[in-house]
């Protein structure tokens, strides 16, 4: 009996797939999650269908506008762009919830235990469990966002800063899924249970755009405005007021009065007797809205990069 | 090539597990296995057997000692190629098929053999749901994921338990020829020896989480003496037997059987006869506190602490 470890084996060797094909742990992730994967791409592209459709019906009624611009045509509020825009929103939610079952199914059905004892490195696994998902995340999402920021320059109504559409929008509603999947999958693979995964990634999906919302205004410089009491501070069309408040005589900001501000209608007089001469706003103009979006993406990416080295930590140590 | 130049598969050396605020699952556990063996691991239900296969195969990692399968420690690239675990729960995937199972061990798997993997399915169709499949089924379908891997070592963790006696004697040749064909380290754990007996030619026993025997069967058995001889009073070991090793010993009216390891020449007018080992293991089993008996690699040097402490 031999005492030696034997060597490799002449073993029948399976050809290999073609290269058109997805092969190794990337096949097995698609085979796993195929029918979420479908599911997402024909809901994408009945989406983008719909909002192609939209464009060309309401452009060929107003013609062409500029978004944002003063003098465009006001478009009637739209119940189907709004439906788009809603549901573009809520990817990142439902892409949080997927992605904490992505780890948390493996755990508790055990079949981590049956890919780790393959020839593969946990670490690839991870990277397969991961990438592959977020490519599905980006081709389904992506004609999405393009087709609802190709339409927002239909309708100048709309506010770009607001939650809804400034993350429905560009970049930023692809970049938000693509966080949403990576703190899903965090949430799942720290806690290895299928409702308490859920609601976690929910809720650090939720808490990562209210916090990402709350930040950039103020990593751009703002302008500074002050008005009369009267008519307040002209801010541009399409602005960002990021804050707002009365001055006083000394300059100082402001609160208004509590007594004022029960009225039904501002009352200047009630505002001047109590001392105030003024009021202030500070903003951020449309022009900045490029570069918010791509901060934003920043913050995204970078983000997604921390939670997968999160994912990766855990999973290699047995 | 996984190969070492000492030919051991597999060495483990202080090795322990303990899971959380529980009492050790394993402890000071240390062995050595030649390559080319086939191994059975026995020992009672929560002996430690599965987390000691779990810690060889890298599943799990130890919270002391170490393991080393042909001389690289478990979780460096290599060994995760040239190990192959029977997961004791056959992980699957429900809603995937049986040919699916099959390209995922040919994707996963660069020495993939499709024809052993095909030939431990048996007659299962590889168009069938793993959810539709019976225990004994996904036995086969999890030990095929196994054989196609063509692993160095393999580590089988209670492979016969769902197979009926005839799927048990297939996959028994299956996994025999493929360890005869290739040279391949087989160990494979059970409580039930005597499916073992047969087929093995080394054995580590464990029993509360450490390792009570270890070594080549015919050795071990041939360390063991099975007495029987008179005894006058039934609530005492015979005085004659002080100078030997006593694994464990009854009394029957007026007659003591004792499994001992002999230590000098055995007393006279009592009768010798060499044990099974099935009659040793038992033993081993029922006695906790019986001195563990450990061979090491190359047969040649035995360590047994009661000798070693008659010795000195």
């Amino acid at each position: 009996m031999s005492t030696l470890a034997p060597g490799v084996p002449e073993t029948a060797r399976v050809s290999g797939p073609s290269r058109c094909k997805p092969s190794g742990l990337t096949w097995l992730v698609w085979r796993q999650h195929r029918a979420l994967f479908r599911l997402g791409i024909v809901c994408s592209l009945a989406m983008t269908g719909f909002l192609v459709y939209w464009h060309a019906s309401n452009q060929a009624t107003i013609g062409d506008s500029t978004f944002g611009g003063s003098g465009t045509v006001g478009l009637p509020p739209d119940v189907g762009l709004s439906a788009a825009a809603f549901m573009v929103w809520m990817v990142p939610l439902l892409v949080g919830v997927a992605g904490a079952q992505l780890f948390e199914r493996e755990f508790t059905a055990g079949t981590f235990r049956l890919v780790c004892a393959q020839s593969m490195s946990r670490g690839a696994w991870v990277r397969a469990k991961l990438l592959v998902p977020a490519a599905v995340v980006i081709l389904c999402v992506t004609p999405c966002a393009a087709a609802l920021t190709w339409d927002y320059r239909l309708d100048p109504s709309r506010q770009w800063y607001s939650i809804g559409g400034f993350d429905t929008i560009g970049p930023v509603a692809v970049a938000f899924p693509l966080v949403a999947l990576f703190l899903g999958a965090a949430a799942g693979l720290t806690w290895r249970s299928g409702g308490p995964a859920k609601g976690l990634a929910l809720a650090l999906v939720l808490a990562f755009k209210a916090g990402v919302f709350w930040t950039l205004p103020r990593l751009l410089p703002t302008t500074y405005i002050t008005g009369d009491l009267s008519n307040g501070p002209q801010t541009p069309s399409k602005a960002w007021v990021v804050e707002s408040g009365y001055v006083n005589a000394a300059g100082h900001h402001v609160a208004a009065p509590a007594n004022c501000l029960s009225n039904a209608f501002p009352d200047v007089s009630c505002e001047a007797k109590s001392g105030l001469t003024g009021q202030y706003a500070t903003y951020l103009p449309y022009s900045d809205l490029q570069s918010l979006q791509w901060i934003a993406t920043g913050i995204c990416v970078i983000a997604c990069a921390a939670l997968a080295y999160y994912c990766l930590r855990l999973v290699r140590r047995p | 090539m996984t190969g070492n130049e000492s030919g051991i598969a597999l060495e483990c050396v202080g090795l322990g597990k303990r899971y959380r605020r529980r009492r050790p699952a394993l402890s000071e556990c240390g062995f050595r296995l030649p390559a080319g063996r086939i191994c059975a691991l026995v020992g009672p239900n929560g002996a430690g057997k599965s987390t000691l296969l779990a810690l060889a195969s890298g599943l799990l990692a130890p919270t002391e000692g170490h393991v080393e399968v042909f001389g690289a420690r478990v979780g460096h690239p290599r060994t995760a190629r040239s190990v192959g675990f029977l997961d004791q729960d056959r992980p699957l995937f429900p809603h995937l098929s049986v040919a699916d199972h099959l390209r995922l061990g040919r994707e996963l798997n660069p020495r993939w053999n499709q024809t052993v993997a095909e030939q431990a399915i048996g007659p299962i169709p590889l168009t069938a749901r793993v959810a539709t499949l019976s225990g004994g089924e996904r036995t086969r379908l999890a030990l095929a994921l196994v054989l196609g891997k063509q692993p160095d070592l393999l580590l089988l963790d209670e492979p016969m338990a769902d197979l009926d006696p005839l799927a048990r004697h297939e996959m028994t040749s299956v996994i025999m020829a493929d360890a005869a064909e290739r040279g391949s380290t087989v160990v494979i754990s059970s409580h039930i020896l005597a499916e073992l007996e047969s087929v093995c030619d080394h054995l580590v026993m464990l029993d509360s989480g450490r390792v009570r025997l270890a070594g080549e069967i015919d050795e071990l058995v041939a360390l063991h003496t099975v007495v029987t001889g008179a005894c006058d009073d039934g609530t005492e070991l015979p005085q004659e037997l002080r100078w030997h090793t006593v694994i464990g010993a009854r009394t029957t009216g007026r007659a003591t059987t004792a499994l001992i390891r002999p230590g000098a020449l055995l007393p006279h007018g009592w009768v010798a006869a060499t044990p099974t080992l099935e009659e040793v293991v038992l033993e081993y089993m029922r006695n906790p506190l019986a001195p563990p008996l450990l061979t090491e690699a190359d047969g040649l040097d035995v360590r047994d602490p009661n000798r070693e402490t008659a010795v000195r």
